[in-house]
């Protein structure tokens, strides 16, 4: 078989070399007039790319950062409770600020009502020991348990307690004369609790408890429809979004979100704004103009802030940025080539990945329904670049409606 | 050579006389449609032009040859992206006679009228196989190359390959059962 191979091929050589075909249509003012016009520049990718999606995520960090840090959930809960009870448990504390002895500052230490032997079996509240020394009573020793929320820590052990007045002293009062009664400090057994162990948090009211808007982690499914044009040029039949978004909520007013819509949109765009870098064209062509739709996956991740709150609505103002995952893109070129139009359908599947390359914004008024919340939020989107095996600059507009469901 | 890397229009016109049959015959092999033959070989003529100043041959004793080699490997490139623009679509009808030239007049007739026949036969295989048949066989790139170009694995382009050359074997023992050429 090989011999014969070997042998049909050289006979496919000497065949095409000389086979007897009319060489016509040579056309030397054609190739003269195509010299003369500009060669295309060669398209080259700047090396920027990761820093500018790095750059344009660093705001939503930041900004996400300080709200975190600055206006925590629901922090000041805790401090608001021990303040408030802190009157009422220092009963016989008279004065709860005293000059420590040796000490030319004033301070705000505590004075036990009595010592700690005379406390066993009885309710103390602890702090954590980073928010010690902040509050001015943060060890609080209750005569009554009564009014005493049940996370208050009770003293178990009951031997060989100290005065108890050394252990604020060591604390609060480092210049007095603790030192002598060292030998006694051994002996006092401070019960801790640990922080977490704690549920400081007050009992919340059943219609806080039922907000759906309180809840950190949430779930949205959203649909509508989507107009979208490239550079204000002709707008074509409307697309549509429909998706499902996560949503987590990680400061009072601040949320962040994420999801995945499956998008379809409709566009015209005149050839100057189509680039043919990844499309194959006959040489010489130039690309009149281009409708298509693309089918795709986006996926967003906004920041979300609560602008207004009222107990039954919101309205939400959003920004962040989208990532385009082309499935399905179809397009119909109007293409000129030697002064004649041609006309060709094409389409291509998964050609580009547009990471980070819209910037949505969008103001959400959001409705409480029992559990769920319903949404309607018109949007924009603007493109950062180029999307599309064309790189077209992509524009969106639509509203979107939607219920949300928290999950936890 | 030299007045065709200097842009004169005169070197360049007479350069593209010269070999423009020579370049037809490769792309004819490629593209069906004779009438679309034309523009891709004008097309191919033009990033010849356009490159000429990065060919290396220029001065040495077998240019010729090389720049042969250089047209004609300009040539498949520019056939094969016309090609992949049409999705390596197969085309219908058949090829008028009229673009054969008249070969009762030449001495070796018959062979020429076995060569028209052997390219016919190429160019009614599927465009898929024979693209690959006529770089790997006839224009002599490699598998890799071949895979590059067409936007297919090496193992594709191996098993075109394979096909093509069982189909024209088929095709080539039915025409001449007693032929005798080389048993094909």
């Amino acid at each position: 078989m090989q011999p014969l191979n070997h042998d049909m091929d050289e006979l496919m050589r000497k065949a095409a070399a000389d086979y007897p075909v009319k060489p016509q249509g040579a056309d030397w003012q054609k190739v003269a007039q195509q010299l003369q016009t500009p060669s295309p520049e060669p398209v080259t990718k700047k090396g920027y790319g990761g820093l500018k999606k790095l750059l344009l995520i660093f705001p939503f960090l930041l900004a996400a950062f300080v709200c975190d840090r600055y206006f925590p959930y629901q922090r000041g809960v805790f401090e608001k409770h021990t303040a408030a009870k802190v009157p009422q448990a220092n009963t016989n504390g008279e004065g709860s600020k005293t000059k420590a002895p040796g000490s030319s500052v004033t301070r705000p230490v505590l004075q036990p009502a009595a010592s700690a032997t005379e406390m066993v079996g009885k309710q103390l509240t602890f702090m954590p020991h980073d928010k010690r020394g902040q509050t001015g009573g943060d060890i609080t020793a209750a005569p009554s348990t009564k009014g005493l929320p049940k996370s208050m820590g009770v003293l178990k052990s009951s031997e060989n307690y100290g005065p108890a007045n050394v252990e604020w002293k060591r604390r609060y009062a480092p210049g007095a004369d603790y030192l002598a009664t060292a030998p006694v400090l051994q002996k006092v057994h401070v019960v801790t609790v640990p922080y977490n162990g704690i549920n400081n948090t007050p009992k919340k009211s059943t219609t806080e408890k039922n907000n759906p808007r309180l809840k950190k982690l949430y779930l949205t499914l959203l649909a509508g429809p989507d107009i979208s044009r490239v550079k204000g040029q002709r707008l074509e039949a409307p697309g549509y979004s429909v998706g499902v978004l996560f949503g987590y909520r990680f400061a009072k007013h601040w949320l962040v979100e994420s999801g995945l819509y499956w998008d379809r949109k409709n566009y015209y765009s005149k050839g100057d704004y189509f680039k043919t870098d990844k499309i194959y064209l006959p040489y010489n062509s130039k690309i009149l103009e281009v409708e298509g739709y693309c089918d795709m996956f986006e996926i967003p991740v906004n920041a979300r802030f609560y602008a207004v709150q009222k107990p039954r609505s919101a309205l939400v103002v959003s920004a962040g940025l989208s990532s385009y995952l082309m499935q399905k893109e179809d397009y119909t070129y109007a293409y000129e080539r030697y002064n004649t139009v041609y006309s060709s359908t094409k389409y291509y599947r998964k050609a580009s990945k547009d990471w980070f390359s819209i910037a949505n914004i969008s103001v959400a008024y959001e409705q409480r329904l029992g559990r769920s919340t319903f949404r309607l939020e018109p949007y924009i989107k603007r493109p950062l670049r180029g999307v599309g095996i064309g790189a077209l600059p992509l524009s969106s507009a639509g509203v979107l409606v939607g219920l949300t469901h928290p999950i936890r | 050579l030299t007045g065709c890397i200097a842009a004169d229009a005169k070197c360049q016109k007479l350069l593209y006389e010269q070999y423009y049959g020579y370049a037809f015959r490769i792309v004819f092999r490629y593209i069906y449609r004779y009438e679309r033959v034309p523009d891709v070989v004008n097309d191919g003529f033009v990033k010849l032009f356009r490159n000429l100043h990065a060919f290396t041959g220029l001065g040495q004793e077998e240019a010729e040859p090389q720049l042969l080699g250089w047209i004609r490997k300009i040539m498949v490139n520019t056939a094969i992206d016309e090609l992949r623009r049409t999705n390596l679509m197969p085309e219908i009808g058949g090829i008028p006679d009229t673009v054969w030239e008249e070969t009762s007049t030449y001495d070796n007739a018959d062979a020429l009228l076995l060569y028209k026949e052997l390219i016919s036969h190429v160019k009614s295989l599927p465009p898929s196989y024979g693209a690959v048949f006529n770089m790997y066989v006839i224009d002599g790139f490699s598998h890799q190359e071949i895979a590059k170009q067409l936007g297919i694995s090496v193992g594709t382009s191996k098993s075109n390959l394979f096909k093509a050359k069982a189909y024209l074997q088929n095709i080539l023992k039915k025409d001449t059962p007693t032929a005798g050429i080389c048993n094909l």
